[in-house]
């Protein structure tokens, strides 16, 4: 018997990342209401600026927020060059995601732009997200260059 | 691709050209004027073999009972896109579009008055995209939300202000269950502060 999911399966929160949408974003927007979602992709449209720790820990509290039974695959894209990114703090996120309620996640997928230190930031994420890991579900994509400015 | 970028007389007397030569359009553009919208739509009268399949609306002023009774039917209009405008009535223009199943509204507002108002006239429409760009959120998803016109497909808000992030929860709340495909861009608010800033997302 095939079950059917009735609800939303895509959404995507495009945010400049340092004002990504906090809690008080994801309850007024009643984000909790989009039941049967199955990928949510969270990605910055704005420039390099700088991505953070605080802001790993924004985009946990989003997590947190979301409807997750259904829930197959995270994206979280970066306008940023690898070698900016944090390299401490993503556990925070996997925190969230190794609950229970997360269990039918089948991808969570990270993206940025290409830099010289692409592995050290792959590795940085990876350790920091042990049970993720283990669970073989998280994967990179490697955006080209930003072009210097 | 017929497009009306010269003046509206100018239009007028194209369309209303006895030997025009326009057999066929598929998509079809008509940027709107405050002063000449009457002849413009009285011009479309004479548009009744075309067929677009694509319509765009540009800076339509607002209609008034006249342009709402002459504005003709559309019926093979699948594509709808307003561009800078205000209607004062949407379901008056959203009547002469019936078939229209991808509508997108750029830089948009309506009235309180432009609310549903429950016209038999007005069919229901089965959307599979909506996209709405730089628009006041509210009234405007607000007319969607009591027609419970929710797009099957993709619901795309481009630049979503503060202002507009409660009208777009009630939205999903009564209607978050049936949405399949939701696409949320956040920006900066015309008084140059974004939101949430970080601070509150933060300590809140």
């Amino acid at each position: 018997m095939t079950a059917t999911v009735r609800g939303t399966r895509h959404l995507t929160l495009l945010c400049i990342f340092d004002t990504v949408p906090s809690d008080v974003f994801c309850l007024s927007a009643s984000l909790q209401c989009l039941t049967g979602l199955q990928c949510l992709s969270i990605e910055n449209t704005g420039p390099d600026f700088g991505f953070s720790r605080d802001h790993i820990q924004v985009l946990a509290s989003i997590l947190d927020k979301i409807p997750s039974l259904t829930l197959k695959n995270i994206h979280f894209g970066f306008n940023a060059r690898c070698s900016t990114l944090p390299s401490r703090g993503w556990h925070q996120i996997g925190k969230v995601l190794q609950q229970s309620r997360f269990s039918q996640l089948a991808e969570v997928v990270f993206s940025f732009h290409e830099s010289g230190s692409r592995n050290g930031t792959e590795e940085w994420i990876r350790s920091d997200l042990p049970a993720l890991e283990e669970r073989g579900i998280l994967s990179f994509r490697v955006l080209p260059l930003i072009p210097e400015t | 691709m017929l497009t009306s970028h010269d003046p509206p007389d100018t239009t007028v007397e194209i369309l209303t050209n006895p030997n025009r030569t326009i057999r066929s359009c598929e998509d079809l553009e008509i940027f709107g004027s405050r002063t000449r919208t009457m002849k413009l739509v009285d011009a479309l009268q004479h548009l009744p073999n075309l067929t677009p399949s694509f319509v765009r609306l540009v800076s339509w002023p607002p209609s008034n009972r006249q342009t709402r009774a002459y504005l003709p039917l559309f019926p093979s209009v699948r594509r709808l896109c307003l561009l800078s405008m205000r209607p004062d009535n949407l379901d008056g223009l959203l009547v002469s579009f019936p078939n229209a199943c991808e509508i997108e509204m750029e830089r948009c507002s309506v009235s309180d008055t432009a609310l549903y108002i429950g016209s038999h006239l007005v069919p229901s429409l089965q959307l599979c995209s909506l996209e709405l760009v730089y628009c006041t959120l509210d009234p405007l998803l607000r007319y969607f939300l009591r027609r419970r016109i929710v797009p099957t497909g993709h619901l795309h808000i481009k630049y979503l202000s503060s202002h507009d992030i409660a009208i777009v929860g009630e939205y999903f709340s009564k209607l978050g269950h049936v949405l399949q495909d939701v696409r949320i861009g956040l920006y900066y608010d015309c008084d140059g502060t974004r939101y949430p800033p970080l601070d509150s997302a933060l300590y809140f």
